[in-house]
């Protein structure tokens, strides 16, 4: 109750408004809320000293294995939890033999490893002759007994807990009060397999799939560029679940990367289990009904976004990267634009433009002119939608509404039915069902041509999100025909217009290039120019290097217009 | 009144702004006002109203070199103090208040002809409102930005229709060249500069803009741009309907495009024209609502201006009522509004610099004794 | 016009009136006394003229 009075207060008398400074995209410009605390070298300074930060008082490691012992089983609930596994040994060291164990996750990782790589040395190869230039034990450990190639000295619990968690395996000794976490990840996973949803004809066919590096490598092994920065965050207090921001460090704004990182940290959530979830919580405007930022499953789109000068996110456990900033226009390109040719692209863009125009507008339109501007159509065109719906009992509203829905539905159910009965489901729902409908008079023919136009001009958006945000402002569009026919649809229009140019994607306004108007309009943004033409990184986006490419880039042509010269 | 200081737009979001403003008109009646007024010599007067606003605007604008990144009401308070500022701050606040009712008024009672006969008057401008209030909470930002998108495709349109009614044209409607006469032709010229009132919005601008020179150049390019639309609209409207008959039509544009044909099966090309009217209408409506509510509100030395959009959208919605018919609207703006902006925006605004110029002089003259 | 337009139009301006009569007492809580002022008479207008357009004109 008291929470409804508080609202209804909020909305009631005038409240001053909190400052929120917003962060703007500018060229060399530093986050809003650090005021430049975060350049890249100093992220760089910090990480550094966070690596090498001494753990707190009673988190370190202590030098009694049996202390050490007691502590892990408390950490791990044994024997409660079942697929913690604790294996005790001997490692012989000179003509002594010490206590050892080590504790780590069935299934999470490689036993091959942990038996050949970790156990097997330790218990079989130590009790080969010393050699002398070891001089402690640590050093004879990790420098002599593990041949394995992710090693890493930890002096705190936590960090060891935390390697465990995530597939490692911790070693402790007798006598040492550090332990040694190996990283033996081996958990089952998909393969990279063939993109399952941005299917493209031409073009390469690998899918991001959900091994966080698995993810860094696909982009890495396309950009072979040591200023391609994988910065890890880890994200969710419980989860820990770690996202990598990528970028590539002398093209991308610094202040771009320092709020990106700034968001990340300002997460504060229990787990975080999915990139759509992370995008919900970075984005901008949560109400707004297009997205806001890009998520793809194809490394060679979020590749080409990075040369761009934009910031990529993995997210451990999600095939799909989120790419921001985006622009309104970014949400009709298709990775596919960069592997045909300029002719095609540019017919495939216009054709994309319509068919967001008719999933949009259409059935709003036909609303508006059926109800109020039967004038606009030609004579003989408004007999024939006449004569068709002259038997249909309903308004030209519920008519539209009732096929809509019923498309909506038969979309939805043959996502969720299993595989095989999907197609069937379509051809039932679209077939028969439509069929029936205009048999019985319920709906008229006109409409289902309308109907199924609409459908397939939002299959036709590239941008799964958008085509979702498009369904849902077809049905505001409706009810706008409806109220006021084409004064109700250009005010919706205006409406979302206003919102959008008064968006921004992580600083940059969502309306550019055209509102506010910046250079480059007709590189990359609703046509496409030849490639040869693309010199320029976006201008919207201030990235560190303006140009991608030489002013001509075809410096063949150059050279045998030379020798003709000659 | 502390607006996010920085928010800074650059030139051509500025000249969009400010065009739009200024050719709003030729989509409601500003073709048939230069035929009533000079015959079908209406076309030459739309360039003596170019010519005078361009040269109005030149003394305006060297007046105001002195004030770089002012906007007038601070100019106001350095005239004539802090009572100054208020007078000027209400004074061009309601003259954009004025002038967003009439449109809107207008705006309305045409969409009802054209397109929603049946619907009540109050219904239709409810839509409008709507489109206003929303787009108004959204900020200056995002009006000046969706100007930029929105105007050049208006522009687009209003090309198509010029375009389309070529085939139309008869030549001989010119004669008698000077209409009825160059004493209407220059005198009501000059008067008529009041279709330049929306400037006075370019000196609310300043602060938003980079130099002075930007203010500068926003101001001439707009001129001569919407010059150039006034005078290619009403020459082919005086082309296309012959002298008498000119007079008639209620909605000169939507008469033009009315006549268009490509064939048998593209009759109806003017429906079409209702969405790039409207478009244009609620640009101009929310540009010129935004800025009377910021002009008194910074006037008033008020911090937000967001708790007055929905007062003052009342206020507007029910002022645009008072005219009791459409003609007491076009009366009004006829004789008050079309016959006296100029003494406003070039006037007023005028004088203020002009005030506030003698006053710095002599008080850089008292410090330097 | 019916019931339900009356109501609402009564509930519009009785809302605007409540927000912005605040807003007038925040200003002037906030030392802005000329500004307060002007919203009060703005809020006057905004109930005088829509009454004037609905019940006294004829």
């Amino acid at each position: 109750m008291s929470f409804f009075v508080r609202q209804l207060k909020k909305y009631l008398f005038f409240e001053e408004p909190e400052k929120l400074e917003k962060f703007i995209l500018k060229p060399g410009g530093r986050s809003a809320g650090d005021k430049g605390a975060q350049s890249f070298e100093k992220v760089r300074e910090k990480k550094t000293a966070e690596s090498e930060k001494p753990p707190e008082a009673g988190d370190e490691v202590k030098s009694d294995i049996d202390a050490n012992l007691a502590h892990m089983k408390d950490v791990y609930s044994i024997p409660v939890n079942s697929d913690i596994i604790l294996r005790e040994f001997d490692i012989t060291y000179g003509c002594r033999s010490i206590r050892a164990f080590i504790i780590f996750f069935d299934g999470m990782t490689n036993t091959e490893v942990i038996n050949n790589y970790i156990l097997k040395p330790l218990m079989v190869n130590s009790v080969m002759p010393l050699k002398d230039t070891a001089e402690n034990l640590e050093d004879y450990v990790v420098r002599q007994l593990m041949p394995h190639c992710q090693v890493k000295i930890e002096k705190g619990y936590k960090k060891a807990v935390e390697a465990v968690n995530f597939g490692g395996c911790a070693l402790f000794v007798d006598g040492l009060s550090v332990c040694f976490a190996a990283d033996v990840k081996g958990w089952e996973h998909r393969g990279v397999e063939k993109p399952n949803n941005e299917i493209i004809i031409k073009g390469p066919q690998e899918a991001f799939n959900e091994v966080l590096r698995t993810n860094c490598a696909q982009l890495r092994k396309r950009l072979k560029d040591e200023d391609l920065i994988a910065e890890d965050i880890l994200v969710g207090k419980v989860s820990r679940t770690p996202c990598s921001i990528v970028y590539i460090k002398d093209v991308a704004n610094e202040s771009l990367v320092a709020e990106v990182r700034r968001r990340l940290e300002g997460i504060s959530v229990d787990y975080m289990l999915d990139a759509g979830a992370l995008e919900q919580l970075i984005e901008d405007s949560t109400f707004y009904p297009s997205p806001q930022m890009i998520s793809t499953e194809r490394p060679d789109y979020v590749a080409e976004l990075l040369v761009s000068g934009r910031v990529a996110i993995i997210v451990d456990g999600s095939p799909n990267v989120l790419v921001v900033p985006i622009t309104a226009y970014d949400l009709m390109h298709s990775p596919e634009d960069n592997y045909i040719r300029f002719p095609y692209v540019n017919m495939l863009r216009y054709i994309r433009y319509v068919a967001g125009f008719l999933a949009l507008l259409l059935p709003g339109l036909y609303v508006a002119i059926t109800n109020y501007h039967h004038e606009m159509i030609p004579t003989d065109l408004l007999l024939a939608i006449e004569a068709s719906r002259e038997k249909v009992p309903f308004p030209s509203l519920v008519e539209i509404l009732l096929m809509e829905l019923s498309f909506e539905l038969i979309r939805e159910a043959g996502l969720r039915v299993p595989g095989p009965i999907g197609p069937t489901l379509g051809i039932i729902g679209a077939l028969i069902l439509g069929q029936a409908a205009v048999a019985a008079n319920i709906v008229s023919p006109v409409l289902i041509i309308i109907v199924a136009l609409t459908g397939i001009g939002s299959f036709a958006i590239p941008n799964y999100s958008l085509a979702y945000s498009v369904r849902i402002m077809r049905f505001a569009f409706i009810f706008l025909g409806a109220l006021a026919g084409f004064l109700g649809i250009t005010v919706g229009l205006f409406v979302i217009g206003s919102w959008s140019a008064a968006l921004k994607s992580f600083g940059v306004p969502f309306m550019s290039p055209f509102g506010p108007k910046t250079s480059g309009k007709y590189k990359n943004v609703i046509f496409r120019a030849p490639e040869w033409k693309m010199e320029d990184r976006p201008d919207y986006l201030n990235p560190k290097k303006k140009k991608k490419q030489a002013e001509i880039s075809m410096k063949w042509k150059q050279d045998t217009e030379k020798k003709k010269q000659d | 009144m502390q607006m996010d200081k920085r928010i800074k737009f650059g030139r051509w979001e500025a000249i969009m702004l400010i065009s739009n403003l200024v050719c709003t008109k030729i989509f409601l009646y500003f073709n048939r006002m230069t035929v009533e007024d000079a015959g079908n010599a209406g076309w030459m007067m739309s360039v003596i109203i170019g010519a005078v606003a361009l040269l109005l605007y030149a003394v305006l604008i060297s007046l105001y070199r002195k004030f770089e990144g002012r906007d007038i009401l601070d100019i106001a308070e350095m005239a004539g103090g802090k009572v100054l500022r208020a007078v000027a701050g209400f004074t061009l606040g309601g003259v954009l208040f004025v002038l967003a009712a009439l449109t809107m008024r207008k705006f309305s009672e045409d969409i009802k002809t054209i397109s929603l006969p049946t619907s009540p008057l109050s219904y239709v401008m409810a839509f409008f409102m709507a489109g206003v209030v929303i787009a108004g909470f959204l900020g200056i930002e995002s009006i000046v930005r969706h100007n930029a998108i929105v105007a050049p495709i208006v522009t687009a349109g209003y090309v198509v229709i010029l375009l389309g009614i070529m085939p139309k044209i008869d030549i001989t409607n010119l004669t008698p060249i000077f209409g009825t006469g160059l004493k209407d032709i220059f005198l009501k010229g000059f008067y008529r500069t009041s279709v330049f009132a929306e400037l006075l919005v370019l000196f609310m601008l300043p602060p938003f803009l980079e130099s002075y020179n930007d203010v500068r150049k926003v101001g001439y390019v707009s001129i001569i741009a919407s010059s150039f639309f006034m005078v290619t609209g009403s020459l082919v409207y005086i082309l296309v309907f012959p002298y008498p008959s000119s007079m008639e039509p209620f909605l000169p544009v939507f008469n033009m495009a009315r006549l268009i044909g490509l064939g048998r099966f593209f009759q109806r090309i003017e429906s079409l024209f209702v969405f790039i009217w409207v478009m244009s209408a609620l640009i101009y409506l929310v540009t010129v609502f935004f800025f009377a509510v910021y002009t008194v509100s910074k006037a008033a030395g008020l911090k937000y201006l967001r708790p007055l959009i929905i007062p003052f959208a009342i206020i507007v919605f029910s002022g645009a009522f008072l005219p009791v018919d459409l003609l007491s609207v076009i009366e009004i703006e006829r004789g008050i509004v079309n016959t006296w902006g100029w003494a406003v925006t070039f006037g007023f605004i005028g004088l203020i610099m002009f005030a506030a110029g003698l006053r710095k002089r002599g008080r850089r003259e008292t410090k330097g004794k | 016009m019916s019931v339900i337009t009356w109501a609402a139009i009564i509930l519009l301006i009785v809302y605007a009136l409540i927000h912005t009569v605040s807003y007038a007492v925040w200003n002037w809580k906030n030392n802005n006394k000329a500004g307060s002022v002007f919203i009060i008479l703005v809020c006057l207008a905004m109930v005088a003229l829509p009454a004037y357009i609905l019940f006294f004109r004829t």
